[in-house]
């Protein structure tokens, strides 16, 4: 399930990160690649945490998994299970004390630090609480990202077209806190595909969202899935939701205890809380 | 719950008492500092500022422009000066109430004096039976440091023969003209050494031969070997067989009369006394028997004459030597000493021959020196040697024009030969050949009047009398650092101002040489009491001194009664009695108390005989530098303390309320737990007063070692005021943060600590997004700026009053010393200053990194570099520092522009260094907050704000 073209182009982002001259290359590579995620591979992944008195806490305990590019992935589990730490090492913001991470091509635990701001710009990241700068109005939030970079793309025309695709044009110029939640999420969304990556990671999307729009941003990222191929990761609690993915990686205490393909029908999700509830 | 909070909020706590362990370290040393640079500048003015006397009245006029507008006073103002105060104006000075000594100086005139010093030529003259020799004497004078060499002081031609010499007339009657010795050459009489009486008057021979004429400089002497020497048809008046010349030297010397009294009780000069005794008070001229008669010669009844007391100088400041060449003239020069020739032919025959030089000598200026008549011990003069003062000579000031502040150039003027004629006797006195170098001063000659009258019973030029001799530099001449001028007894230092004059001047110095126009002058070498002076200014002794009869005092030196020290009210003593002279006198008066010396440039032109021009530098003495120094002093303690106190203080509300905020959450918990606002308000304000506490206690301690490491003085008292002060301040700056704080609502538990600005900022660069972020904190930001403003203000404040203070004195000995004194601890205040405000704008951007780390971990996450994120923290500090250092600068300038009562020239450089090392302190101070952000743990921060 290698997408081969993404591959090449993350591949290409990596050799060359954090060398002034080429950062608008990468910039552009990012934006030209081709509407198709990146295969998702881990490996013996291991993450833990120092607790008191001295304890050491696996937050992902000897994770593998084998995510196709373009799949929809939901990594569900109780609070503590290991779905946000799961998510911060792909997203290269977390380290991994052992195991690999690959995505395409590019091993991203073998990441020198210089090429991981790089590598960062190839995924979309979506937090729970958006993690938008208040001061800023929701087109510069969603040009954030790229206010750094010089690229070859027109810059606020993109991020205007991103904010009308996530549902907000006539909102670029108001700040977060004249937007709903559901709304400051959307932007978020826009914020992330700003370099059109080939994965995008979403740490509970919905968790700060009542039922209807939490239901609506997941439509929104399936639908850009669908649209543009990309890789989605999706940690949520809310099973229905999880229901919508290809796959459900079900975690606890930080290890992986089942992998599921789903159809995306209520019957599964139904089935899928049965088994938490037993679980 | 305030100890509790203490103790487990142990790194926030610790943090908060190191800021106010900074802040109150930073004032008890900082204030100690500055008043030890208070105390060690009034300590040293105190000590410096009484000089030998407080006031130098000098004739209406004499000061010059550069004196006035410069407030300076010339070091040499004496020498050229000859009078000008009347003996009336003298005594009202002296009745004036407050005047405790009035001490007079009068110039009356270079006398000069002649001295012989024998040169020994037997080892030229050639064994018994080598037959006849003329040998060639040239006498060089070798002046300035060796820079300048006048040829031509004397050149003697000394025959030498085996043969009888005859002297004739043997009896001295019927002499012929020319005559002179006569010798058999070749079976021939022939006249050696001739005199021809034509080529002179009796009204002196320079009058009709000019002092510098071959006449007057050349000299024939003709001995026969082992028998007899001839000198210009006398005898050897060494009396001796062995081959001699002596050449004649005419050293003037200054003659000044002063009152004894006052010049013991202000200067000491009784106590100089190395010989003989001092001048008795108000000592006049005594009336003495003298050899002449009353028709000018030896005729008639002799008359009386006036002896003058004179106190000598033992010791001469002019240096100089007398270069002699001693050359063999051959069969040339015999032939032409043997022809018979007049000596009007004879003398430039006997000049055009070079001859071959056989040997070299030279006399220095002191052996000359010694054998002055005047100097011999006291009671040892012989009787019938020449002390009379003949011709006297005054000299004008040279006229300098100012080039600077600091800086003037001296005009040479145009010698007029006619000047240097002497009329009272005979060719006895040529001036030093230096004389004929460019003159510097006019000279005025004062032809002594040796006519007597019949019924008069008195000749008319004095005589002198050495009762006794002083050492000039025994004189008491005051503090060094106070010293004021007293040309009296010190020549003008005149020392190179630059490398060339350095290396052209042997020992660094020019020194007075042996003429009266130069421009190093040497102080008056004669004494006498003002009481004494008619002697001199009776018209009928020197008729062209009538102006100085009239007013013959140069100057006055005054001493204040009841001036203490630098306290206002003998200041004020000694203004009152400069105004009293001025009202009743109309002459030009100079407050010296407190005044220091500085040095003048003085642009010298070139000599005619090989010196160079100079830039010298001459001791000149800045007035009011005491004065000045301490208001210096004085605005500068207040100033500095008020800068540290307002540094000190914000850092210490900056800690203090950064404590508070990062409280923030803890205390919304507390509000919504019940807390009432009072609760909350003191438990804030009683943390901060506690850890001011234990801050306090600790930077008493830490003051000590500091301030002693620093070289400050620290008394205990001031270094236990930082207890309650730290206290006090930590109240103080806690009180709106406590207030803040009690406001606090339990939403803030939850709300996030940074808010949106009112308007958004449209984003297009990193420099619009630290811009956004300093908007959304505007009130930090401020502080940021204020913090870095005060600290660049204090330091240009500093900067400008270190300037006007070393303005008030510079280049003054005192102001120099003292400021090389309080250098150290001014440095202590610029480094701490600057410290505190590196400190206070690394704790306000560190504060922001803080705050913001969630949103900077964001943009990690999004992919932004490192160096992209750096740059946003950059652009925010850089902002503060541009902004927190111009108008700290302008602040600065604006302050020490009021305090200094003026802007001190380079003020501007000043607040612009100011700036510009605020702004490099800023980007130093970037360091703290950018290795904050780097070490932000993103991940732990965006699950902590999940």
């Amino acid at each position: 399930m290698t997408d081969t073209s993404r591959t090449e182009t993350t591949q290409t982002e990596t050799t060359q990160t954090d060398s002034a001259p080429s950062r608008r290359d990468r910039a552009t590579e990012a934006t030209d690649a081709t509407r198709h995620g990146a295969p998702v591979r881990t490996h013996n992944l291991v993450k833990t945490f120092d607790a008191a008195a001295g304890n050491v806490v696996p937050a992902v305990d000897h994770v593998d998994l084998d995510l196709p590019a373009g799949s929809a992935v939901a990594l569900t589990g109780p609070s503590g299970s290991g779905k946000s730490t799961l998510l911060h090492l792909i997203g290269a913001i977390e380290k991994a004390d052992g195991g690999t991470i690959t995505v395409g091509e590019t091993e991203v635990t073998a990441l020198p630090g210089g090429k991981l701001a790089a590598y960062r710009r190839t995924v979309g990241f979506v937090f729970q609480r958006y993690h938008l700068l208040p001061a800023l109005t929701a087109l510069d939030n969603v040009l954030t990202p790229v206010l750094p970079l010089k690229v070859d793309f027109d810059k606020q025309a993109r991020a205007r077209d991103l904010l009308a695709m996530v549902g907000l044009a006539g909102r670029e110029h108001d700040v977060p806190s004249h937007l709903s939640g559901g709304q400051q999420q959307r932007v978020a969304i826009a914020r992330a595909l700003i370099h059109d990556p080939a994965v995008i990671l979403a740490d509970e999307p919905t968790g700060n969202l009542d039922t209807r729009t939490g239901e609506e941003i997941v439509d929104l990222l399936l639908a850009l899935r669908a649209e543009r191929g990309t890789t989605l990761l999706l940690a949520t609690h809310d099973l229905t939701l999880a229901a919508r993915c290809d796959t459900v990686v079900r975690l606890r205490d930080g290890q992986v205890i089942e992998v599921q393909q789903v159809a995306g029908d209520r019957s599964t999700a139904e089935t899928l809380e049965s088994i938490e509830r037993l679980g | 719950m305030i100890r509790s909070q203490l103790v487990h909020r142990a790194s926030r706590t610790l943090a908060l008492f190191l800021g106010m362990l900074v802040a109150t370290t930073a004032f008890t040393v900082l204030t100690g500092a500055s008043d030890t640079s208070r105390l060690v500048v009034r300590g040293e003015v105190a000590k410096n500022f009484r000089p030998a006397y407080d006031i130098l009245v000098r004739p209406s006029g004499a000061a010059t422009k550069l004196e006035q507008t410069q407030g300076l006073v010339r070091e040499s103002y004496l020498s050229g000066q000859s009078g000008g105060i009347t003996m009336a104006q003298y005594e009202r000075i002296k009745a004036l109430e407050g005047v405790d000594i009035a001490a007079p100086a009068a110039i009356i005139g270079y006398a000069m004096q002649i001295v012989h010093v024998p040169v020994d030529l037997s080892r030229y003259a050639g064994a018994p039976g080598s037959g006849r020799k003329v040998l060639r004497v040239d006498v060089a004078r070798k002046v300035d440091s060796g820079l300048t060499t006048v040829p031509g002081e004397h050149t003697f031609f000394v025959y030498v023969t085996d043969d009888k010499i005859t002297l004739v007339p043997a009896d001295g009657q019927g002499l012929p003209n020319p005559y002179g010795p006569t010798e058999v050459v070749g079976g021939k009489k022939v006249t050696l050494c001739p005199w021809d009486s034509t080529e002179t008057t009796t009204a002196g021979d320079s009058v009709i031969n000019g002092p510098f004429s071959e006449y007057v400089r050349t000299e024939t002497t003709c001995w026969q070997r082992g028998k007899v020497g001839v000198v210009q048809g006398r005898l050897n008046p060494e009396k001796g067989k062995d081959v001699t010349v002596q050449i004649p030297l005419s050293l003037p010397y200054l003659v000044a009369a002063v009152d004894p009294a006052a010049e013991a009780e202000l200067v000491g000069l009784d106590g100089a006394v190395t010989e003989g005794r001092y001048l008795e008070d108000a000592e006049p001229w005594k009336a003495v028997a003298g050899p002449f008669g009353d028709g000018g010669g030896t005729d008639g009844p002799s008359l009386q004459e006036k002896q003058v007391p004179i106190l000598m100088a033992s010791r001469t400041f002019a240096t100089g030597s007398d270069e002699i060449t001693v050359s063999d003239l051959g069969a040339a020069g015999v032939t032409a000493m043997t022809k018979n020739l007049p000596p009007a032919e004879l003398r430039p025959a006997l000049l055009a021959q070079k001859g071959r030089e056989i040997g070299s000598t030279s006399i220095t200026g002191q052996q000359a020196f010694e054998r002055l008549p005047g100097i011999e011990p006291p009671g040892t003069q012989t009787e019938g040697e020449f002390d009379y003062f003949g011709d006297l000579w005054t000299a004008s000031p040279p006229t300098i024009t100012p080039k600077g502040p600091r800086s003037v150039a001296v005009q040479a003027k145009q010698l007029d030969p006619t000047t240097l004629d002497y009329s009272s006797f005979s060719s006895l006195f040529q001036p030093l050949s230096e004389t004929l170098d460019v003159p510097f001063r006019d000279l005025e000659h004062h032809g002594g009047n040796n006519q007597g009258k019949k019924g008069d019973p008195f000749f008319k030029i004095p005589r002198w009398e050495v009762v006794g001799r002083f050492d000039p530099l025994k004189v008491d001449q005051g503090k060094d650092l106070a010293a004021v001028p007293l040309s009296l007894y010190r020549p003008s230092s005149l020392t190179g101002a630059d490398a060339a004059a350095l290396a052209a001047l042997k020992d660094g110095t020019l020194a007075p040489n042996g003429s009266m126009l130069g421009y190093a002058q040497e102080p008056p070498m004669m004494l006498t009491s003002i009481a004494a002076m008619d002697a001199f200014t009776a018209k009928d002794a020197y008729p062209t001194m009538a102006k100085a009869a009239k007013a013959p005092i140069g100057s006055i030196r005054v001493r204040v009664d009841g001036v203490v020290g630098i306290d206002p009210i003998s200041r004020e003593r000694v203004r009152k009695v400069a105004q009293s002279i001025t009202d009743s006198t109309g002459l030009d008066v100079d407050i010296v108390v407190g005044s220091s010396p500085t040095p003048v440039e003085v642009a010298l032109p070139a000599g005619k005989f090989g010196r160079p021009a100079l830039n010298l530098d001459e001791g000149w003495v800045l007035k009011g530098v005491g004065v000045a120094l301490l208001q210096a002093v004085d605005r500068k303690s207040m100033v500095l303390f008020g800068l540290i106190l307002v540094v000190c203080s914000l850092f210490l509300a900056n800690a203090a309320s950064a404590a508070v905020r990062s409280r923030r959450t803890e205390l919304g918990v507390l509000a919504a737990l019940g807390w009432s606002r009072r609760m909350v308000f003191r438990a804030v304000l009683g943390e901060l007063a506690l850890t001011g506490l234990l801050a306090g206690l600790a930077g008493a301690a830490l003051s000590w070692p500091i301030a002693a490491l620093a070289g400050i003085q620290l008394s205990p008292w001031r270094a236990l005021l930082a207890i309650p002060a730290a206290v006090v301040l930590a109240v103080l700056a806690g009180l709106w943060p406590a207030r803040v704080a009690a406001r606090s609502h339990p939403a803030d538990a939850v709300r996030p600590h940074v808010t949106a600005p009112k308007r958004p900022t449209r984003l297009r660069s990193l420099r619009g997004m630290a811009w956004s972020n300093l908007r959304r904190v505007p009130g930090r930001a401020l502080l940021g700026v204020v913090s870095l403003a005060v600290g660049v203000a204090a330091l240009t404040v500093l900067l400008g009053i270190t300037q006007a203070f070393r303005g008030a004195a510079v280049g003054t000995l005192l102001g120099d010393a003292i400021t090389l004194q309080v250098r150290g601890v001014d440095y202590v205040a610029v480094i701490a200053t600057i410290a505190l405000g590196a400190l206070a704008t690394a704790d306000v951007l560190y504060l922001g990194v803080r705050e913001r780390a969630g949103e900077y971990s964001t943009l990690r996450a999004l992919g932004w570099t490192e160096r992209a994120l750096s740059r946003v923290v950059t652009w925010e500090g850089l902002t503060i520092g541009v902004l927190g250092a111009l108008t700290g600068a302008a602040i600065g300038v604006a302050v020490t522009a009021v305090f200094a009562a003026d802007l001190p020239p380079g003020l501007v450089t000043a607040g612009a260094v100011a700036a510009g090392i605020g702004i490099l302190v800023t980007l130093l101070a970037l360091l703290v907050p950018v290795t904050a952000m780097r070490r932000l743990p993103t991940a732990a921060l965006l699950a902590e704000e999940e």
